[in-house]
C-alpha cells in the first residue's frame, strides 16, 4: 500500500462526504478524511481545491470504480428566489392566465 | 467508542422488525426499500453524533490531562503502570495495549510495589521513588536491566523540573530478641506446638507480620507486640531489643517505630538475627 494518500481535485458542488465516497467507496472514513485535511466534515469546499482522500478497502474497489469519471457531487444548489410582481413576471413563463 | 454505520443500521433494522406495529408492515428485504434507506439515513446521523462525542471526550481528556497537578500518588500510580519491554505512545505517558492480553500486560508490569516521598538531597528537593518487585513470592530489588528501563520511563513522563531519585534495594535488616512466656499446655520449650502441627508458630507470626506490612509502611514495635500476642499459647512477652539497618550502615535501635529505607524489612538471617527465648509461664 502506498504511504501517501491519493489527492483529489474538488469539483463544483462536491462536499467532503462526496470526496470521501469517491476515494474510499463508503463514507465510514469521513472523520478520518476531515482529520487528514485539517477541516470540518461540513466545511464548504472550493472547486479546484485539493483534498487528500483515503485508501479503499478491497471490497469497496468496485464502488470506487463506479465514480471514476463520475465524481459524486451532492451539495445543494443555492436556491434562486426570483422576484415576483409587475415588472418581473413574464407571460407563459411565471405568469399564467387560466 | 463510536459504532460503525453498519452496526447501528443493523441494530435499527432489528429494532424495527421486532416492533409489533412496524414489523408486520415493513417486510421488504430489498436493500433499497424505503424503510431500509431511512434506517441507513438515521444510522449515519447517529454515527456522526457518536463520532463527535468521541472527539469531544478526547478533547476533554486532553484538557484534564494537561491541567491535572501531579501528586505523589500520581507518580506512584505511574510507577506501577510501567511495562517492561514496551514503548510509550509518542508524546504521551501511556501505553498502547491494543492486542495484548491481560496476562501479557500483567507480566510486563514488573514494578510490584512503589512508594514516592519528597526528600532533600544535597540541599535540593527531590522525589524519591522506592520500588520493589516480586521474586519467588516475596519482595526483592528490581533487576538492573528493568531498573534502567524504568528510570528512562520515569524520566520521560515526569514533570519538567522535577528531580527523581529512583531506588531499589535489598530489604532492611531486622534483629529481634524476645522473651516469650508460653503456656506449657500448648507450646513446648522450643516454641513448637505440643500437638505437633506447627514447630515454630511464633517465628511464623513475626515473618507474616513483616510480610504484611504495607510497602514503605511503618514498622511499629507495638504492632509487632500485638502480632506475637495472637500466637496461641502466648502468655506474656518482653522485647529485649529491636535493631534495624539498611545499606552498609550499622544496626541501630528501634524504640517505637521505623520506616524501612528500602520500603520493606526482613530478618535477613533468622539463625543469628532472631532470638526467641521461650520461658514457661507459671502463675
Amino acid at each position: 500500500m502506498p504511504t501517501t494518500n491519493p489527492t483529489y481535485t474538488v469539483f463544483p458542488l462536491q462536499t467532503l462526504l462526496d470526496v470521501c465516497l469517491e476515494s474510499a467507496g463508503k463514507i465510514d472514513g469521513l472523520f478520518d478524511c476531515a482529520t487528514l485535511n485539517g477541516i470540518g466534515i461540513t466545511d464548504d469546499l472550493t472547486p479546484g481545491q485539493l483534498i487528500l482522500g483515503l485508501f479503499p478497502a478491497p471490497e469497496d474497489l468496485s464502488v470506487v470504480a463506479l465514480f471514476v469519471g463520475h465524481p459524486p457531487a451532492s451539495a445543494s444548489t443555492v436556491e434562486q428566489v426570483l422576484p415576483g410582481g409587475i415588472g418581473y413576471m413574464q407571460l407563459h413563463n411565471n405568469f399564467k392566465v387560466s | 467508542m463510536a459504532r460503525s454505520i453498519s452496526d447501528i443500521q443493523a441494530a435499527l433494522l432489528t429494532q424495527v422488525q421486532n416492533d409489533p406495529v412496524l414489523g408486520p408492515q415493513l417486510t421488504s428485504t430489498s436493500r433499497v426499500a424505503l424503510w431500509r434507506l431511512w434506517c441507513y439515513v438515521i444510522a449515519v446521523c447517529q454515527w456522526t453524533l457518536e463520532n463527535l462525542y468521541d472527539i469531544f471526550v478526547a478533547l476533554v481528556n486532553s484538557i484534564v490531562a494537561n491541567m491535572k497537578p501531579h501528586t505523589l500518588q500520581w507518580y506512584r500510580n505511574k510507577a506501577l503502570a510501567f511495562q517492561f519491554g514496551y514503548p510509550l505512545v509518542t508524546d504521551s505517558d501511556t501505553y498502547d495495549n491494543t492486542g495484548l492480553s491481560d496476562d501479557q500486560i500483567a507480566a510486563s508490569q514488573v514494578i510490584t510495589y512503589a512508594a514516592v516521598i519528597e526528600t532533600i538531597l544535597n540541599n535540593r528537593r527531590v522525589l524519591r521513588v522506592k520500588v520493589a518487585t516480586m521474586i519467588n513470592g516475596d519482595l526483592g530489588p528490581v533487576p538492573a536491566d528493568q531498573l534502567a528501563a524504568f528510570t528512562a520511563y520515569m524520566e520521560a513522563i515526569k514533570d519538567a523540573g522535577v528531580s527523581l531519585q529512583i531506588t531499589t534495594a535489598n530489604p532492611d535488616g531486622l534483629k529481634l530478641s524476645v522473651d516469650f512466656y508460653y503456656d506449657p499446655l500448648i507450646l513446648n520449650s522450643t516454641g513448637g506446638r505440643n500437638d505437633g502441627t506447627d514447630t515454630q508458630p511464633t517465628q511464623s507470626a513475626i515473618d507474616t507480620f513483616l510480610k504484611n506490612l504495607p510497602f514503605n509502611g511503618i514498622f511499629s514495635i507495638n504492632q509487632l507486640d500485638n502480632a506475637i500476642q495472637a500466637v496461641q499459647g502466648y502468655k506474656d512477652l518482653r522485647i529485649n531489643y529491636a535493631l534495624a539497618q539498611y545499606g552498609a550502615l550499622p544496626y541501630t535501635s528501634v524504640n517505637v517505630m521505623y520506616i524501612p529505607d528500602a520500603g520493606y524489612l526482613r530478618i535477613l538471617n533468622p539463625a543469628t538475627d532472631l532470638t526467641l527465648n521461650f520461658i514457661p509461664y507459671s502463675e
